[in-house]
């Protein structure tokens, strides 16, 4: 190699490194302020969460017919974000798109914060949670929670070793050249997670094989994650969610919710980190236009969801569509606000190249993520309303779902945590790559370390 | 000009709507059924086959029958057909128009769907409402037996039931009014079996005979695991019953239903086809994870020492 190029990639390298690892140094007050605020809402959160465990899940709304509500949605909303770490790496990226490489890291994080709290969010759900483990003594195959419970938790091993795998190479050069920078432990952990990385072609190899294998791998599991969660509620004979396109309606829906929070993440990284050189417009727009083609597919999924079983209205999924489509309905406010901003609007904004760009993009994926957490609420409660036997005898408040103040302050906390997680990761660690950057611009950075 | 064409087009079609609704709210009354009497002896047997036809075809608008001044039920509803007004108001013939032709809208025509005679029975149900109305006499001439009506008070109801030939009986007690034992004949009793949500009916108002006895055969009615099953009898309406609980068979097994093989749900054993793709997919999964950390050693075996 020539002195001139080595020298070409040292200077590359320095400017890649300096603007990548120094957000992590840096602890500016807005950060604090951030991290502040949602430990302040985590921390109401336990405390809703110690009075719900000590009375009962009667401090919630749910009761007999509505039994699924506030926590069971935010659960599938989740898993949904989730969903994007594979869209991203896996789909995306297997098709050999170069432009995710800014982005992929991002998408992992999200989808390890967002799968560990749709772990957590379930237990919180429970009156007993010291009752979870009968899910694995008394667990029956043929119980679609039993599957559910298996694939939450191997999503979760695979997208924390898709988030640490690609690490290795970073952490290896954080540890050469962050001695100084760094108080003595955090170095010291990155010392030891890097499991003593120093970029042979050996070690690369292995990396970029375990990588691709992994990847390939995720793809099944995480269809299987959210068809699952599809089928907890598809496989049970109720208005609304006797379908049998349920699977690939969560699916689809899914990618919307998980590249409306990655635009979001985008931004915000890219506006505090200052990583406008990495993370461009050209990548807004990219991922501007990746969130019309899956919104556009949900949207097709949404119209057969509802168009078929309100051409026939039989008697139960009658009540059900008018709760939904009737602006008198319980939730017909809800379900057009949803429908109309988190969906129809986004795709037909993300037409025009104008709002492909980073601000506009942000405020889109703002609408599409609330959306998509709306449109959980809609998918989950007004069901359990319309049971098919008639609902008689009994109080009131049973014929209706209002989550009280507990219910509504535990959900804020949980979603609280899994922004904190990924706040955490994204300070813990460099949000791009050094390795793949360095790789994309034909960097040898095998000697750099 | 165009203004005006528009203005003449909406009245119109306006007008035509009016006109069209107006039709279709009409009951139209064949002019040689207009006097038209009763075709069809008014007597109990009329009567109560009339009320059968009334609760199968009509109750579910209409509702129960009563004696009462005039309809108050709301406007546009199904009336209260046993209402005086509506009785003096309307000849058998134009009534049995009404109910053969419908009004063309809320009111369906049931020409086609009751034989006419069906369509005189319901007329002498309504009738039985409103006393003074004055069905037409037999063909001697003489007005219309009407059977003996039970007019004393019932004392005592016994329900049995035979094993054997399945056959329950209902045998009635009763005092007349200065408290002398009667045999209550023509008295109307009902049988039901006794569900969990309501009642599953054996013999409606079938009439005691001359012993003050009615009998009535049980199906084949499913039983408690023990073999046994409520019967409830029911005498005028339901003033008076009594309840037994009695044994029909020696009792049967449940088999619950979901114990057979069902594709997914068997209720006591796993499909192993089921369990082979769990495992298989959990192993599959759970190797390629292993496989991963151990490439993790690896790396780590590579280190520079
Ligand atoms: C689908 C509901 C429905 C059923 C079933 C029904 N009716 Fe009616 N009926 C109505 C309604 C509603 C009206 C009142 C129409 C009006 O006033 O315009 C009516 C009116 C009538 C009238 C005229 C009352 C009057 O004041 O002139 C007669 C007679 C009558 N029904 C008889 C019957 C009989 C007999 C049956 C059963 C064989 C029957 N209906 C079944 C709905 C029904």
């Amino acid at each position: 190699m020539s002195e001139i190029k080595k020298q070409d990639d040292n200077v590359i390298m320095e400017k890649i490194r300096k603007d990548l690892l120094t957000p992590m140094t840096t602890f500016p007050l807005g950060y604090k302020i951030w991290i502040g605020s949602l430990l302040t809402l985590i921390a109401m959160a336990i405390w809703a969460y110690y009075i719900q465990f000590q009375e009962g899940l009667g401090v919630t709304g749910m009761r007999d017919y509505v039994s699924w509500g506030l926590y069971i949605a935010s659960f599938v909303f989740f898993v949904a974000t989730a969903l994007v770490g594979m869209l991203i790496s896996a789909v995306v990226g297997l098709l050999g798109q170069k432009w995710i490489i800014p982005i992929s890291r991002i998408a992992e994080m999200i989808a390890l914060a967002f799968v560990m709290m749709a772990g957590i969010v379930i237990v919180v759900d429970m009156g007993r949670p010291d009752r979870l483990l009968n899910v694995f003594i008394y667990g029956r195959f043929q119980s679609p929670i039993f599957w559910d419970i298996t694939v939450v938790n191997i999503y979760l091993i695979i997208s924390f070793l898709l988030l640490f795998l690609p690490l290795l190479p970073d952490l290896g050069i954080i540890r050469n050249h962050m001695k100084k920078d760094l108080p003595k432990w955090q170095w010291n952990l990155y010392n030891v997670l890097s499991l003593g990385w120093v970029g042979t072609p050996g070690q690369y190899k292995i990396l970029h094989r375990t990588i691709r294998v992994l990847l390939i791998m995720i793809v099944p599991v995480a269809m299987a994650l959210h068809t699952v969660t599809s089928w907890l509620s598809a496989l049970t004979l109720r208005a609304g969610w006797d379908s049998t396109i349920f699977g690939p309606y969560y699916v689809s829906g899914a990618f919307v919710a998980g590249s409306g929070a990655v635009l979001i993440a985008m931004y915000f990284l890219r506006k505090y980190y200052k990583l406008e050189d990495y993370i461009t417009d050209f990548h807004f727009d990219k991922m501007g236009k990746l969130m019309v083609l899956v919104a556009l597919v949900y949207l097709y999924f949404n119209i057969n969801e509802f168009l078929v079983p309100a051409y026939k209205m039989k008697t139960a999924d009658a009540h059900h569509i008018h709760t939904l489509f009737s602006l008198h309905g319980e939730y017909g406010v809800m379900f057009w606000m949803v429908q109309i901003f988190g969906l129809i609007l986004p795709i037909f904004l993300g037409f025009f190249k104008r709002f492909r760009k980073p601000f506009p993009m942000m405020l889109i994926g703002t609408a599409v993520l609330v959306g998509a957490w709306y449109k959980r609420v809609i998918i989950v409660v007004p069901t359990m309303i319309h049971a098919f036997l008639p609902i008689q005898n009994v109080p009131e408040e049973f014929h209706h779902y209002n989550p009280t103040g507990i219910e509504i302050t535990i959900t804020l906390g949980t979603i609280a945590m899994a922004v904190l997680i990924f706040s955490i990761l994204a300070k813990l660690f460099p949000v791009i790559a050094l390795w793949e950057l360095a790789e994309e611009k034909g960097v040898d950075i095998e000697k750099d370390l | 000009m165009k203004k005006n064409i528009l203005n003449i087009l909406s009245l119109i079609s306006i007008s035509l709507l009016i006109v069209g609704n107006v039709q279709a709210q009409n009951w139209t009354i064949d002019p040689e059924l207009k006097d038209a009497q009763l075709k069809i002896a008014y007597d109990e047997a009329s009567i109560d086959a009339g009320k059968s036809v009334y609760d199968k075809n009509c109750k579910a608008c209409h509702l129960e029958i009563s004696a009462e001044e005039n309809n108050s039920r709301a406007a546009g509803a199904a009336p209260n057909l046993g209402n005086k007004e509506f009785n003096k108001g309307n000849t058998d013939g134009e009534i049995f128009c009404k109910l053969s032709h419908g009004n063309g809208s809320s009111m369906p025509p049931y020409e086609a769907m009751l034989s006419e005679d069906d369509r005189w029975k319901v007329i002498a149900y309504m009738r039985s409402f409103c006393e003074s109305y004055e069905g037409p006499k037999a063909d001697d001439g003489a007005a219309a037996v009407v059977a003996e009506k039970f007019e004393g008070e019932i004392s005592k109801l016994d329900l049995s039931f035979d094993k054997d030939s399945k056959v329950i009986t209902v045998q009635l007690e009763g005092k007349d009014s200065s408290g002398n034992k009667v045999v209550p004949k023509n008295v109307k009793v009902s049988v039901f079996v006794k569900r969990a949500f309501g009642q599953l009916p054996l013999c409606a108002d079938k009439k005691t005979d001359d012993k003050g006895q009615i009998t009535t055969e049980l199906g084949d009615v499913p039983t408690d695991t023990a073999g046994f099953i409520t019967l409830i009898a029911s005498v005028n309406g339901g003033k008076t019953t009594a309840e037994a609980n009695v044994q029909v068979n020696e009792g049967y097994t449940w088999v619950n239903p979901l114990d057979g093989t069902h594709l997914w749900a068997t209720r006591d054993k796993t499909p192993l086809w089921l369990m082979i793709m769990y495992f298989g997919g959990t192993l599959l999964v759970l190797g390629v994870i292993g496989w991963s950390v151990l490439q993790l050693f690896r790396i780590w075996n590579l280190r520079e020492r």
